[in-house]
């Protein structure tokens, strides 16, 4: 190897210090030129396979940048350096970024990112897209450096840095997915790391320090190939080893970590607006759901409970999810035509929001025949609207609850406005809608005074508003809902009046006119259910009128608009409901699955009843005149869209992920991790939780110190008894392992035993060994030699047989002639020195021609290795070739 | 060679440090950690127990791998300046069940020549529970000098690098490394017994009578061609000569004159005194491995050193190479004393040979009451001065190059020892 510890120049040598100085050099020649080669060639391999495993995970840390919906771009960018880095500058070394240049170009990227950053006003998580991006950037430049260990170490550190920024703006999936295979290939990589470091290290060192003139000054040469080359050589089977043991053990110290550590937060959500889907607000224009409805981004997911069971309650022809009351139509003109949309009515018609309702329980014990009892939890992603969606009637079942109710409308929603985004929300409520799997298409209509209102103990009454004042905006109410412009809609009017003329001696009741009016647009097939809306607006046309004299074809928005106005045309009150329609049912993880092509809308009409006027019975809810009845225009092709297509195992997996990563708090670690435990260990952790989260809460509030960190109780039983549990298991596999890999090694030591005493003998077999060939019990040397004989073939092959008898011969002379060898040293017979028989140990002093013995076994073994490594190459390039 | 201090490998201590990149993860997992915990990031306490798990991992096993490793040094006979010579290491791992794997042994060696420390390393990639392995590393030391070895270390990043577990096992041990030694001319004896002046040993080697023969023996280095005993030669397929009972014994004293330019501006460097020292050691060697003959050394230098005469055996010989191997080069070489220590020791050889890197006239300016002993003494015997600056050549052979062309030579050597 050379050295690079001269630091003189040639012509700054003295004649007698260039001399000192070429005989060191030819020592090191010497010493190296077998070496070297075999050497470089495993040096090669180990680090061709490093850099791919680093530009794997270069590649791997910008995809978890980009799962989510921002920063793909970023990704590719990432993705694209690792793979051109890797190719051009690893593999092929056409160039290489040279350091000063990489340093500039960091330089750049910093200037550049850092007046990104500096853009406060800027929407959402824009700093952090912007440390995401400087990452990215330097991660490339290093890529496309020559690595050095000192580089990958910081590829490795970048893309640790990475997941962390992906932690903070991204918990897709994708990360979880990802971030599995980057642990595993980046331990790989860093334990090949490990060997290679013990390779590291100069062949030469040169004494230093206070030189003392009167002495020599001596250059050591070490030369260590041997056992480099069998570290280099061992180093890819690492990655059995790790994945066999050590990936497993650090999982388990991982999972054990994760789950027992003390939640003392609520579980964070990332707030993203990429991320967050649309969702419904006060507004919805026409063909608006059309354009929600060509995503299949679950939005909802509905877990329906069995109350008295604790089992999955199956509903039979699908759930309807109501998210937003709408009551008000407009339309208005713009450039291509007329629109129109479905506005909410303003706070002013409205009670205030409150708190979920009681439960409902009939004074009748036998109508809970006609009702199933429903617990729902509802987990809703993240969207831009405060919408939340609800099966009404429903009544609140958590202490605690998150979401308020709007009564008159039957809607629930979050508490509090937010500038952005909402965040993913998790409720529950309980609910009476269903009755065998059908979900009640019913509702009654309460006020207060009505008996039910009078028997909720303070969810109803509100200070200050009376009775009188109730029914006033009810009626107001009414009255808004009953708008309906005959000018605008002649042909509605004309088509509804169809429905309630059919017979002249009494009007029919409001819920057989509403049915028939609901049939006709589902059963007689006049109409056409289609997303594709490319029929041209026509000016000064209302668009419902439009598409029930003109298009008769739409998607379920004018459908519901249509009926809504049909029926209000009529004095039939009525209003539109949008939320989500959804029969996709995800048998793994037992629960409804809503996604944006889910996304419905419909008709609710106020109906009067009367007795035996045809209207069913509403069980479950309480008794009223006038119920709120769930009319769906849409046909059936449009009214429940498949999406079969996106695999419930991945829905699974995001509800595992969601459940058991994202949204780990102490709530769910005391139900899920610590049922079971006894109630006092339960208790005890609880109060242990309690008072962290106390410290937490100080730390968050920047009260430091105190008496908080006094807690000394760091001790869970269940955790200890599983990682106890784990581990027990785990060092059992290992030692069955370990027992049958011992016994294979005892009789690989019976064979290895059988090797040649002589030192340099079995060298020459060893470096022979490369080419598969061992010799067989009972050869001779010179049997065995001939063997060689026909393997080594090539340019280097006369040489190497040369040098293979000699050292035969030199066996031969020393095993069986009797001459005074050590070492592989042999020298002529009669220099046996009687005082030599008395040393214990063997003496080396040699005469010169015993030193030139030495120095020709040497060469010869050198020569051998070259002939060998020839031929190994050979056989590597006829493989490529093949 | 000689080992000043039993090895004692049962001192050991056991020690772990963190890595550069280890330092990285236990920073990046702290912050993952507080900012998980403190917002309830639970991606960032994923990472972070991650992170945990594999420091863990990284501290115990590293650890463990090497709790029952047994290290032990082994260091051949001798150490000759440029020739190569292996150190082995014998590395024991008594664990009933843990493998110890990517070790990386170090020996740091001090030169006595400087405060300077380096260090010697190799690598054992895999011992399996219960087993040992020998690895070994091939050293050439340039000079001769005095080193010291003060332990050996055991050390391990594996699994993940994100630390090193070191083991160091003590075993001190002191290596001498002997002056580089020549391989002489062939007429290296001739030149020694003619050139030295002594007309009488020049008066027996004439004719053909060179005593009675004796017996037969080895080829040497100066040995005469009409002393070959060819049939024998031919028989054993390696040179063997006749010898003969009144053969020429060498009774020799050689001085060697660690002489350096005092003004440092002049001094190159101490090449021509390495190459006094290395002549001194290579003749030294020759003539106390011969059966017959007799050598004394002295060695004048910074301090002096007497070996009275004495003929053969590896232990005198040893004792010479190591005062050689001590021997400090001075502008003012302590003739006086080392004469008067000759006087008290009683050294005597029929012959001197002083070996020096100045002329003998500059040695008869500088030490004039030294010179006039010697020149006493070369009355009574044979004085040869040897300048290394002009003389080596006529002494010192070549080395030769490469196998391949020693290998034709050499090959009636080679079969004749089967």
């Amino acid at each position: 190897m050379p050295s690079d510890k001269t630091n003189q120049s040639p012509a700054e040598l003295s004649p007698a210090s260039l001399a000192e100085s070429n005989r060191i050099d030819l020592l090191r020649d010497e010493m190296t030129a077998s070496s070297e080669n075999l050497l470089s060639q495993a040096r090669h391999s180990i680090n061709l396979r490093l850099k791919l495993l680093f530009a794997a995970i270069s590649g791997m840390g910008g995809l978890v940048l980009a799962s989510g919906t921002e920063g793909s771009a970023l990704s590719i960018f990432a993705v694209f350096f690792a793979i051109f880095g890797f190719v051009f500058v690893d593999w092929l070394e056409f160039f290489a970024l040279p350091a000063v240049a990489a340093y500039a170009a960091m330089g750049v990227a910093a200037m550049f990112c850092v007046g990104d950053f500096l853009e406060l006003n800027a929407p959402g998580q824009h700093q952090i897209g912007v440390v995401a991006q400087l990452l990215v950037f330097v991660q490339s430049i290093l890529m496309l450096q020559r690595k050095s260990r000192r580089i990958f170490e910081q590829l490795g550190v970048f893309c640790l840095l990475e997941l962390i920024v992906a932690a903070v703006f991204n918990d897709a999936l994708l990360f979880g997915v990802l971030l599995l295979p980057i642990a595993l290939i980046g331990s790989i990589a860093l334990s090949i790391i490990a060997a290679k470091w013990v390779t590291e290290g100069t062949m030469e060192t040169t004494t230093r320090g206070n030189q003392r003139p009167l002495l020599p000054r001596n250059t050591v040469l070490v030369d260590s190939t041997e056992s480099w080359n069998s570290v280099l050589t061992a180093a890819p089977r690492l990655s059995r080893a790790i994945l066999m043991m050590l990936a497993p053990a650090v999982l388990l110290i991982s999972l054990i970590f994760f789950y027992a550590l003390p939640r003392t937060t609520d579980a964070a959500r990332v707030q993203s607006r990429g991320k967050a889907m649309v969702g419904f607000s006060d507004e919805l224009r026409l063909g608006q759901i059309g354009q929600m409805m060509q995503s299949t981004q679950p939005a909802l997911r509905v877990h329906l409970r069995e109350r008295e069971t604790g089992e999955a309650y199956q509903v039979i022809g699908g759930l309807y999810l109501r998210g937003k009351v709408m009551e008000r139509y407009e339309e208005f003109n713009h450039l291509t035509g007329t629109g129109a949309s479905w506005k909410s009515l303003p706070a002013g018609y409205l009670s205030e929001p409150e708190r979920l309702p009681d439960e409902y329980v009939s004074e009748d014990r036998s109508d809970i025949a006609y009702y199933d009892s429903v617990d729902v939890k509802v987990v809703c992603e993240s969207m831009r609207s405060d919408a939340l969606f609800a099966i009404a009637p429903y009544y609140g079942t958590e202490a605690l609850s998150r979401v308020m109710h709007f009564a008159e409308l039957w809607t629930i929603g979050r508490e509090g406005k937010a500038d952005w985004i909402y965040p993913r929300v998790e409720y529950r409520f309980g609910s009476n809608a269903f009755r065998a799997g059908i979900q009640s298409e019913l509702l009654s209509v309460q006020q207060r005074g009505d008996p039910f209102y009078r028997g909720m103990s303070v969810a109803g009454t509100r200070a200050g508003v009376n009775v009188a004042d109730d029914q006033r905006r009810s009626q107001e109410y009414i009255e808004q809902l009953l708008v309906f412009s005959e000018r605008t809609m002649p042909t509605i009017e004309q088509l509804a009046s169809e429905f309630t003329n059919d017979t002249d001696d009494h009007r029919r009741s409001d819920y057989a006119i509403a049915k028939a009016m609901e049939r006709h647009f589902s059963e007689q097939g006049k109409y056409q259910y289609t997303l594709n809306l490319d029929a041209e607006s026509v000016p000064g046309l209302d668009p419902i009128e439009q598409f029930i004299r003109i298009d008769q074809r739409g998607h379920c928005q004018y459908f519901a608009s249509a009926l809504a106005m049909m029926l209000r045309s009529q004095g039939i009150p009525a209003r539109v409901v949008a939320g989500y329609h959804t029969d996709e049912y995800n048998e793994l993880a037992r629960h409804f699955v809503a996604r944006q092509l889910h996304a419905h809308a419909w008709v609710e009409a106020l109906i009067e009843v009367k007795p035996g006027d045809g209207t069913p019975t509403a069980f479950g809810q309480p008794e009223a005149n006038r119920y709120w009845l769930r009319l769906d225009p849409t046909p059936p092709a449009g009214r429940v869209r498949d999406a079969s297509q996106v695999g419930q195992a991945l829905d699974l997996a995001q509800t595992v992920w969601d459940d058991y990563v994202i949204e780990m708090d102490g709530e769910r670690q005391q139900s899920r991790l610590l049922n079971g435990g006894s109630n006092s260990m339960n208790q005890s952790y609880r109060q242990f939780i309690d008072r962290l989260g106390l410290l937490v809460s100080r730390i968050r509030a920047g009260q430091l110190g105190g008496g908080a960190f006094a807690s000394r109780d760091w001790f869970s039983w269940q955790a200890a008894l599983i990682a106890f549990v784990g581990i027990f298991l785990f060092a059992g596999l290992l030692r069955i392992r370990l027992i049958k890999r011992q016994r294979t090694n005892q009789k690989t030591n019976a064979l290895v035993s059988n090797a040649p005493s002589l030192q340099f003998y079995a060298e020459a077999l060893k470096i022979l060994e490369q080419l598969s060939i061992q010799p067989s019990p009972g050869q001779t040397p010179k049997e065995f030699s001939g063997v060689a004989g026909e393997k080594l073939t090539g340019p280097e092959s006369a040489t190497a047989m040369n040098a293979l008898h000699f050292l035969t011969d030199r066996f031969y002379a020393a095993r069986f002639g009797g001459q005074r060898v050590q070492d592989g040293l042999a020298t002529i017979p009669q220099i046996v020195d009687s005082s030599h028989q008395g040393e214990n140990r063997p003496s080396e002093i040699s005469t010169p021609k015993a030193a030139s013995i030495e120095h020709r076994i040497n060469l010869a073994l050198s020569e051998l290795k070259k002939g060998v490594a020839a031929v190994v190459q050979l056989d590597k390039e006829r493989n490529r070739a093949r | 060679m000689e080992v000043l201090n039993q090895p004692t490998p049962h001192d050991r201590r056991l020690s772990q440090k963190l890595t550069r990149i280890g330092f990285h993860s236990v920073f990046v997992g702290a912050f993952a950690m507080l900012g998980g915990a403190l917002r309830g990031f639970n991606l960032l306490l994923v990472l972070a127990a991650l992170m945990v798990g594999a420091l863990i991992m990284q501290w115990r096993w590293s650890r463990r791998s090497l709790e029952r490793i047994t290290a032990r040094r082994t260091l051949p006979s001798e150490f000759i300046a440029g020739r190569k010579t292996s150190i082995r290491y014998q590395i024991h791992n008594l664990s009933g069940w843990i493998p110890a794997w990517m070790l990386r042994i170090e020996d740091p060696i001090q030169s006595d020549n400087s405060s300077g420390r380096d260090t010697i390393s190799t690598g054992v990639p895999l011992i399996e529970p219960k087993s040992s392995r020998v690895s070994s590393l091939d050293i050439r030391f340039s000079n001769r000098g005095r080193y010291r070895l003060s332990g050996v270390r055991v050390m391990t990043g594996f699994p993940f690098s994100l630390s090193t577990s070191i083991l160091s096992v003590t075993q001190p041990e002191e290596i001498v490394v002997y002056p580089e030694l020549y391989q002489l001319k062939r007429n290296w004896r001739k030149r020694l017994t003619h050139q030295g002046a002594g007309s009488s040993m020049h008066r027996r080697r004439q004719g053909q009578a060179e005593g009675e023969f004796y017996g037969l023996r080895g080829w040497k280095n100066g040995d005469s061609l009409r002393w070959i005993h060819w049939r024998t030669s031919a028989r054993i397929g390696e040179l063997a000569v006749r010898q003969f009972e009144h053969q020429r014994r060498l009774d020799i004293c050689i001085v060697l004159d660690a002489w350096i330019e005092a003004d440092e501006n002049a001094r190159n460097d101490s090449n021509h005194v390495e190459s006094a020292v290395s002549l001194a050691a290579t003749l030294t060697n020759e003539i106390v491995t011969g059966s017959n003959d007799q050598v004394a050394l002295v060695c004048i230098a910074e301090t002096s050193a007497i070996i009275p005469g004495s003929r053969g055996g590896d232990h005198i010989a040893r004792r010479m190479l190591e005062s050689l191997a001590d021997a400090k080069a001075s502008s003012n070489p302590d003739w006086e004393s080392a004469l008067q220590q000759c006087e008290g020791q009683g050294v005597r050889a029929k012959q001197m040979v002083v070996i020096s890197s100045r002329t003998h006239s500059d040695f008869k300016k500088a030490h004039t009451a030294e010179a006039k002993k010697i020149e006493d003494w070369s009355r009574r015997g044979t004085l040869q001065w040897l300048d290394v600056r002009t003389d080596l050549s006529l002494w010192k052979q070549d080395p030769p190059k490469s196998f391949v062309e020693r290998s034709s030579s050499s090959s009636s050597e080679v079969s004749h020892a089967e």
